[in-house]
């Protein structure tokens, strides 16, 4: 008998051990498990702002309806009630509110104020709301290719959003309440409360004012060249400030962005395309550079040169002629600045194609952006030193373009474009973000030089369409034909430039894609949007007017 | 008075040794001590009762004030939404044309005869307008996003 009790006993105290001693935490979790309910706390997404603190982007809070199925009685009567107010198919919601196996089903997300209202009045019993955040663009489609969208979930799918998801998410918390046997939430109960951590608002270096009208003017352009879509960036050619970057499309009406999933890219930073004549400003300021020519000096320059087994003319005939580097610039000349070009020798072309940014991005970490095509020199054909001077056989973004301008303008210093200026973190504390720094690629002299020969193309050359009265503007005008060559008869038109060119302050470019026959060249199709968007710019900047007296009137928009 | 006890019964004598005797009182100590310690234990009942509602009143106080700042930060979000929106320039535009108003044709101003007048000297940082990124930094601190 005292063997079968302490035997008893013994069994009884190894599972008193094993229970609180060996599975003491499983069974305390089950326990909290039972008796408590957690929820999590999602965390605020950061804001997206303009550079004079203009909202581009907010995270508001709005409800999303949930349904609990093991407690409703009657499906097909609360589908039938609950779905006309949700906008949902009622014959989905049915089957969803069927399942009795499960405790939580989604009914609709992120629901609007006066659909929670309408719900919340229903009383149906097993459903309930769940408070979630949703993305708002409260200036609509404005620069929605830059800022891009984010996904359902809050998730940055595109654009700034997606590049700057981390930053923006912030970091979600939790709160656990002791709840009784009905699932409601003890009063005095034990909570248990994990802050979340707000995300960081980025300050970007966009003005919204400004995006707009050089969205507005781009479009109107687009529409009246008969283009199938048009680019265009500003920047401030001193801090690399990127003040507007529009894409658009040319549907009638055109687009000016848009917000869906498969909405425009952002064509500034991810459509590479043949520069064509805006790139010549490169071997002429290498040349330059290293004393192998001046402004003055003279070239013999016939209609066309035979370059290994390729001939390169200029666009219109004309007998051979005399002309100055100056002039070379100003009309354009594709020999002349072959004839340049091979004073600088290939070496010599591709490094300064390199110093100035071509075929690597820009540092901007903007997602899908394109590094742009410049081949190595090893691979240099008979034709390169034809077709890489007059800026064809390579390919490069527009950012990358008017930051070869930006360059010339700033004094032949590089500074490299930002998007971002500043960050304001959950303490509300406005922490700027480091500049990249710059770096020297012409000498002041060279810059110089070139600003003057840039504003004679404006003046006297092909880019008279890109005057703004009161100012003087320096620029160059660009018209490519796009691959195929043989069969197609399809060009890109580009003005890139600066203003006012006593003082730089702003660069810009302008790109048309495929405008129609008659008028595709860049000096009419994309010169005239570029000044246009530069008068509005240096209005906004309030930059005086720098033309002599009776030269001109500045527009007071 | 003295009782004959018989000798059988009597306890040796010792010297020195007090006799037996009543003490008169005892049950009455007892009987307040046992009362003191019922009356003790039921205030401290009832005052652990009157903080556990008092615990539990603040609470649900507590709670309500918190419903009450989480909505009004709701209405705080929404309004700010509102006011982007409103300010939104293709608002400000559609908002313009409604009203019948067309753009201002470009008005020509005399041009200044040095050039290179600027509002912003060069290298100077753009003025940002306090108003908007100031307030938001200063309310952002104080926005809870617990529930």
């Amino acid at each position: 008998m005292l063997v079968v009790v302490l035997v008893a006993f013994t069994a009884i105290g190894a599972r008193l051990v094993q229970l609180q001693g060996f599975d003491a935490a499983r069974y305390r979790a089950l326990a909290r498990a039972q008796r408590t309910t957690g929820v999590t706390v999602p965390a605020e997404r950061g804001a997206l702002f303009d550079r004079s603190g203009a909202s581009l982007a907010l995270s508001v809070p709005v409800a999303s309806v949930y349904a609990d199925p093991r407690r409703i009685d009657d499906p097909a009567g609360v589908a039938a009630r609950l779905a006309p107010m949700v906008g949902v198919d009622p014959d989905r919601l049915r089957g969803e509110l069927a399942r009795r196996d499960r405790a939580f089903v989604w009914v609709a997300r992120k629901v609007d104020a006066a659909t929670r209202r309408r719900v919340a009045a229903a009383g149906l019993p097993g459903v309930g709301f769940v408070e979630e955040r949703k993305r708002h663009y409260p200036a609509g489609a404005l620069a929605a290719p830059v800022l891009g969208f984010v996904g359902t979930d809050d998730q940055g799918l595109a654009g700034l959003e997606a590049a700057y998801d981390e930053v923006l998410s912030g970091r979600p918390g939790r709160r656990v309440d002791e709840v009784d046997p009905r699932g409601r939430v003890i009063p005095d109960g034990s909570r248990v409360v994990e802050q979340a951590r707000r995300g960081t608002d980025l300050v970007l270096t966009l003005d919204r004012a400004l995006q707009y009208e050089v969205e507005r003017i781009l479009a109107e352009q687009v529409a009246a060249a008969g283009a199938l879509s048009g680019m265009a960036v500003v920047r401030d050619v001193r801090t690399g400030d990127v003040l507007a970057m529009a894409t658009v499309t040319g549907t009638r009406p055109p687009v000016q962005g848009s917000r869906d999933p498969g909405a425009l890219p952002n064509a500034p930073l991810v459509t590479v395309f043949e520069p064509g004549s805006t790139a010549k400003v490169i071997p002429i300021a290498a040349a330059m550079e290293q004393g192998l020519v001046g402004p003055e000096d003279t070239f013999v320059v016939p209609d066309a040169i035979r370059v290994a087994d390729g001939v390169y003319r200029d666009h219109e005939p004309h007998p051979t002629e005399v002309l100055s580097v100056r002039q070379i610039l100003g009309r354009s000349s594709n020999v002349g600045t072959i004839l340049v070009a091979r004073r600088l020798g290939a070496d010599g072309l591709d490094a300064a194609l390199r110093r100035f940014g071509l075929g690597r991005p820009t540092g901007l970490a903007f997602p899908g952006e394109a590094a742009g095509i410049v081949p190595a020199r090893r691979d240099y054909t008979g034709t390169s030193m034809g077709s890489l001077p007059v800026g064809y056989g390579i390919a490069v973004t527009a950012m990358q373009m008017v930051d070869v301008y930006a360059t010339i303008a700033n004094g032949g210093r590089f500074v490299p474009p930002r998007l971002v200026e500043a960050e304001i973190g959950p303490d509300g504390r406005r922490r700027s973000r480091p500049r990249a720094p710059a770096r020297r690629v012409l000498s002041e002299r060279t810059a110089a030089t070139l600003t003057e020969m840039l504003t004679t193309v404006v003046e006297e050359g092909t880019g008279r369409l890109a005057a703004v009265p009161g100012y003087r503007i320096a620029g160059k005008t660009g018209t490519a034909r796009k691959v195929p060559y043989a069969t197609s008869q399809r060009y890109m038109a580009s003005f890139a430039g600066f203003a006012p060119a006593s003082r730089p302050r702003y660069a810009a470019i302008v790109v048309l894609e495929v405008p129609e026959d008659r008028r595709y060249y860049g000096g009419e199709a994309a010169a005239p949007a570029f000044a246009r968007i530069l008068a509005a710019v240096l209005a906004a900047g309030r930059v005086a007017p720098d033309l002599p007296p009776g030269s001109g009137v500045a527009p007071v928009p | 008075m003295n009782v004959a006890v018989p000798a059988s019964l009597r306890a040796p004598a010792t010297p020195g040794r007090p006799g037996l005797r009543l003490v008169a009182g005892t049950p009455v100590v007892r009987r307040w001590g046992a009362r003191s310690a019922a009356l003790t234990a039921a205030l401290t009942l009832l005052a652990s009762v009157a903080l556990h509602a008092l615990i539990a009143q603040d609470q649900l106080r507590l709670d309500r004030l918190r419903a009450t700042a989480a909505r009004e930060q709701r209405s705080y979000e929404l309004l700010r939404l509102q006011v982007a929106e409103e300010e939104a320039p293709a608002t400000i535009v559609a908002r313009a044309h409604e009203l019948g108003l067309v753009p201002a044709a470009p008005r020509p101003v005399g041009v200044p005869t040095t050039g290179g007048i600027e509002a912003h000297p060069p290298g100077a940082e753009d003025p940002t307008p306090a108003t908007r990124a100031g307030a938001w930094q200063r309310m952002k601190r104080h926005l809870a996003v617990a529930p």
